[in-house]
């Protein structure tokens, strides 16, 4: 009989037509198999027992990186007369339809073998690689992944290269990134003679030497030096404009991961993983980091090499004594996306480093680091880039169409929706910046090529400020517009691939709320449809701009105002909880009074650096989160030393009603907590307290949106729930509430995760033709 | 006319309007070309001919560096003097709040006419009237002013060439941050004036220069920021600001750090904001320093064909901050 049998999921770039090859010939079958772009396409005859039994195997031992999300089975024995007598790879032909792109994978351990085997002919080559591993998304112009159509179209194999590459024994057979010394691209310093070798030697003498040099890897450049040495990461600090914010570290192996950091055993599966994402691990003690690495930070964001460039920065057949740790930072200048190529190194990062370690494979599509968090032993991700991007999220639904969501303005990411497939890019970063509005534009635009798609709508914030509304309007598509909170929580349904309606208890940084002010604080019954806003926080003056949402003492002292009505009374507030300065005081009060630069605010995460400052741990953040961060620190150290006896007796109206919308009372929070931190009490301990009764009082409203809409499940969304003592907190008060309980795992809760929120409503909106 | 108030009688038209009329505006506005009729009759000026008009309220009507009185006439001689025009001619029509001190109006007038002076200009026709209590805060005064286009220079907001340079011809901001002083109790004790001044005979001094000149704006209400996304809006360019050549008195600093505010976006009454071909720009700058009311005048940065619309300000640490666009309701109004 003849089977034609279409293998759906991430089948290309990852040796699946020569396991299928190896597979078929094993089983005594004979056919082909092709790519197809959107999927493997593999004709097979033979007895049906044989063909039924080489299909079990395929499914069983897939090829390692591959994952098969659908296979599509035609008997047509009947209406066919192919006649096969060999079993052949065919190349690669174009078809439209479900693309999968796959994302970069780090070696892989039989490459990392041979790099270091001096017997080996691709012995300390920079760029090994195989089927199982090497740079994928970040070198693709176009699909079918085949050479020719990635930047190693530059580089024609040499004979021994080409053997490996068409020997279907060969781990290396049909691998398209494959090269070696001889044919392979090359590493050179940027200004200075050294290439090869002799480049290598110099990057890490220098780096030895407390030096910081620029290295380029799979997604762009990193800057680079000894993590043990305090004076090399401070000066990388005052040359980056860094004061406080951690630098992710680079370290030789898991050996030495273990000894800085306490690592689990599913956190060391993810750490050594094929992706290599940055882990947030909580350090050890006596580690050997530079404390000016994270700075009164309990955590330090960790990675494994992935590249094998920058093994060889660890281990090489020089003299150099390098150091186990190094810090390893995206290359960019204060707000720009990553650097990519020389010229933007040259232009941004000559003078942050000693010098610069390129190479002549182009990337072409940037690709930052991802990181991660954990919780309850399950990845929790925080920054969805290399290794993960552009896996698609599918939904069961069965959507049709397709659309661009450009996400947020910050941490942006940006999500192309075919179907009830989303594909989530890459990182993009921060829009305040000209440079990274470009790269967004520029991405979108080889997304675009790449995934074959023509948007029929492009989904955005409905912040009539944000660029990447600007770059949405500009693109010339129909515009959806969707509200900031309200696809929070739709991302949270669309990677728990939820239709239910939901409790949507989104907790958050700013956004711009359907009625002009800023929103943050939200419980919004919510479905793919429409939202409604059925409770907030308590509503508070978010005075001064900008700067209010970097200095929690200006909120501090606006709530503080808010709640006493009364400018001596809170005055005698402020100055014994040192807050500010009287005069500084009398501008905050007479601007909340006059309605000058205030604006009216449910913002948690305001909220969070507001209590931070009354507590006294941090007045204002110098990098995002840091006063809310470092407030989750203590509450976290308090609950490790202590079991809480006694009850909350703080808050005794945790919600109220109110003509518009349901209230959890935050206002009586903050005056509570600044009562008892007045009377004395524990900073750490009302930290912990604020946690606590938060979740009371997001399970108390969710528990009234139940009574008025019979919904019991919650989705949990919004950057606040990166804290991870609110998250547990809120998760367990709800479960023993009888709810069930959404959240993110693979989507950052972030604003980096709610493109894919947007997509999926602007594909919803598709389905019924409306607001287009 | 210790005490005196105006009344609605002063506006009714009879023998008291005629007092007020003679002894306060008259008495101060006096010159060959005023009109005792309904209309003044002119000599028209050679060649071209610029007209602007402009409303003045202003609360509070007497701030430390100036009043509403020559507030209106260094608005409308400022426009004028932005298209290039000498100014000849003004206008003013007075409405009056029931009860106001005769002593105030006889203040604004005198400040006025100082101001008209020192600009050259002459008020040829004017009209008061008189609300009820309440029905306007103080005075309004609208004034209109005609002027004499210098030949040879054409300016105006579409003519920005990418590669011009941007120059401010001085520290902005001071005025808005002066209002909002003196309107909110802030008990702030900032030593911060108005910027207002007539600029005429500045704009005279930069053609005197050079007349390959592009842009002349006045940045009043929205600030330097607005004219500047106005401009690059009518001229189709983009605009690369360096943040730290903006020259800004540290004491607007201070308030603006304070209220989180964007010293771009204050009001000035007497800054301008030049675009001329670069190679033009420090000879400019030089002439302005001379000046009067430009000492402090700076090149803050340049025009570029490439992101047109679009305002660009590069910061000290090299970020590349896409200036918020004017308006908005984080941005409080203040004229
Ligand atoms: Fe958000
Ligand atoms: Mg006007
Ligand atoms: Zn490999
Ligand atoms: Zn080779």
């Amino acid at each position: 009989m003849t089977w034609r049998i279409r293998v759906y999921g991430i089948v290309q770039g990852v040796g699946f037509r020569p396991t299928v090859s190896r597979q078929a010939t094993a089983h005594g079958i004979y056919g082909t198999v092709c790519n197809k772009g959107p999927y493997v396409e593999i004709y097979a005859q033979g007895k049906k027992e044989k063909i039924e039994g080489f299909l079990n195997e395929l499914k069983e031992n897939p090829p390692k990186r591959a994952a098969i999300l659908k296979i599509n089975i035609e008997d047509i024995t009947e209406e066919n007369e192919l006649h096969f007598e060999t079993f052949d790879i065919i190349e690669s032909e174009k078809t439209k339809g479900e693309i999968f792109v796959s994302p970069d994978i780090a070696i892989c351990d039989e490459c990392k073998k041979e790099l270091f085997d001096p017997k080996d002919r691709r012995y300390l080559h920079p760029f090994i690689n195989c089927t199982c591993c090497g740079p994928r998304l970040t070198i693709l112009d176009a699909l079918p992944y085949d050479r020719e159509r990635t930047s190693m179209k530059e580089f024609p194999m040499c004979p021994e290269c080409a053997k490996e590459y068409t020997d279907e024994k060969s781990r290396r057979f049909d691998a398209q990134p494959v090269c070696c010394n001889e044919c392979g691209p090359e590493v050179y310093l940027i200004g200075r003679k050294e290439r090869g070798r002799d480049a290598i030697i110099y990057t890490r003498k220098m780096i030895s030497e407390g030096k910081i040099v620029a290295i380029k890897g799979i997604g762009g450049f990193h800057l680079c030096c000894d993590a043990t040495n305090e004076e090399a990461v401070k000066r990388l600090r005052i040359l980056k404009k860094r004061p406080a914010k951690p630098f992710a570290v680079m370290a030789k192996d898991e050996k030495v991961v273990k000894q800085e950091c306490v690592v689990t055993k599913e956190q060391e599966a993810i750490l050594t993983g094929h992706q290599k994402p940055i882990l947030l691990l909580d350090k050890e003690n006596d580690g050997k980091l530079a404390s000016s690495v994270a700075p009164g930070n309990p955590k330090v964001g960790v990675m494994l090499p992935y590249a094998p460039v920058q093994l060889l920065i660890f281990q090489y057949d020089d003299e150099i004594k390098m150091p186990e740790l190094l810090v390893m930072t995206s290359g960019n200048t204060s707000g720009a996306p990553i650097c990519r190529e020389d010229d933007e190194a040259i232009s941004e990062l000559s003078n942050l480093c000693d010098a610069m370690l390129s190479h002549n494979r182009k990337i072409r599509i940037r690709s930052d680091d991802t990181v991660m968090d954990f919780y309850k032993n399950e990845p929790y991700m925080i920054r969805r880039s290399r290794g993960y991007a552009p896996l698609p999220f599918m939904t069961s639904t069965d959507w049709k169409g397709q659309v661009l969501a450009v996400g947020g303005e910050l941490k942006n990411t940006f999500c192309i929706g075919v179907d009830s497939r989303f594909y989530q890019s890459p990182y993009v970063g921060d829009l305040e910046d000209l440079r990274t509005v470009k790269a967004l534009q520029e991405t979108i635009h080889r997304f675009q090529t790449l995934l074959e798609v023509e948007p029929q709508a492009v989904v955005c914030d409905l912040h009539p400020k944000y660029n990447s509304t600007v770059v949405a309007e500009e693109l010339g598509y129909p515009i959806i517009r969707v509200q900031h909170h309200y696809a929070h929580i739709l991302s949270c349904m669309t990677e728990n691939d939820c239709e239910d309606p939901v409790i949507g208890v989104s907790f958050d940084g700013t956004g711009y709320g359907t009625d002009g002010t800023i929103w943050g604080g939200e419980i919004l019954l919510a479905d793919y449809e429409s939202f409604e806003r059925f409770g907030s926080i308590t509503p508070f003056l978010q005075i001064g701009g900008d700067a209010s949402a970097k200095e929690g003492w200006r909120i501090a002292v606006s709530m503080i105002y808010g709640y006493t009505k009364d400018r001596k009374k809170a005055w005698e507030i402020i100055e014994k909880l040192g807050l500010c300065s009287e005069q500084e005081s009398k501008v905050q009060f007479t601007m909340a009074d006059r309605k000058i630069n205030a604006v009216v605010s449910t913002s948690v995460g305001r909220l969070f650096d507001a209590v931070s400052a009354i507590l006294g741990i941090r007045l204002k953040s110098g990098f995002e989160g840091e006063a809310s961060t470092a407030l989750q620190f203590v509450a976290e150290a308090y609950e490790q030393q202590n079991i809480l006896q006694e009850q909350n007796e703080l808050v005794d109206i945790l919600i109220y009603e109110t003509e518009e919308r349901l209230i959890l009372n935050t206002k009586m929070l903050v005056e509570k907590i600044t009562e008892a931190k007045l009377q004395g009490e524990d900073s750490n301990k009302l930290a912990y307290l604020f946690h606590e009764i938060l979740a009371q009082q997001i399970t108390a409203a969710c528990i009234k949106a139940k009574e008025k809409s019979g919904r019991d499940k919650v989705a949990l969304s919004g950057g606040v729930f990166q804290n991870r003592l609110l998250l547990r907190l809120t998760e367990e008060q709800l479960a023993q509430e009888g709810f069930t309980v959404l959240r993110h795992r693979m989507i950052p809760p972030n604003d980096g995760g709610i493109a894919i929120g947007q997509a999926a409503y602007g594909m919803y909106q598709l389905q019924n033709n409306r607001r287009i | 006319m210790e005490n005196k108030t105006v009344t609605m009688a002063h506006g009714a038209g009879g023998k008291q309007t005629s007092e007020l009329i003679d002894e306060v505006f008259k008495a101060h506005f006096a010159n060959d070309d005023l009109t005792a009729d309904d209309a003044a009759v002119l000599v028209p000026p050679a060649g071209r001919m610029a007209v602007s008009t402009d409303g003045f309220i202003v609360s509070p009507a007497f701030f430390p560096g100036g009043n509403i009185g020559k507030l209106s006439i260094c608005g409308t001689v400022n426009d004028l003097a932005c298209m290039g025009a000498k100014p000849l001619y003004l206008t003013c029509a007075f409405v009056i709040e029931e009860g106001y001190p005769m002593e105030k109006l006889e203040e604004i007038a005198t400040a006025m006419e100082k101001t008209a002076k020192e600009a050259g200009v002459h008020i040829v026709s004017g009209d008061t009237k008189v609300a009820g209590k309440g029905q306007v805060d103080g005075v309004f005064i609208t004034t209109t002013g005609m002027g004499q286009i210098e030949e040879g220079v054409t300016v105006g907001g579409e003519l920005a060439k990418p590669g011009d340079a941007i120059i401010v011809t001085g520290d902005i901001g001071r005025h808005g941050c002066t209002i909002l002083l003196e309107r909110e109790d802030f008990g702030i004790d900032a030593d911060v004036t108005s910027d207002c001044a007539p600029l005429w005979n500045t704009v005279k001094a930069v053609m005197d220069t050079t007349h390959d000149l592009h842009v002349i704006r006045d940045a009043t209400r929205g600030g330097v920021g607005t004219v500047l996304y106005e401009i690059a809006g009518q001229s189709n360019v983009g605009i690369r600001l360096n943040a730290e050549a903006v020259p800004v008195q540290p004491e607007v600093k201070g308030v603006c750090g304070m209220l989180g505010l964007e010293p771009l976006y204050l009001a000035c009454e007497g800054r301008l904001v030049i675009m001329a071909s670069k190679k033009e720009a420090e000879a400019i700058v030089e002439t302005l320093k001379k000046c009067p009311y430009s000492a402090n005048a700076a090149i803050i940065g340049e025009v570029m064909e490439e992101e047109a619309g679009r305002v660009i300000m590069e910061t000290e640490i090299g970020t590349q901050a896409l200036l918020p666009q004017p308006g908005g309701e984080l941005l409080p109004r203040i004229c």
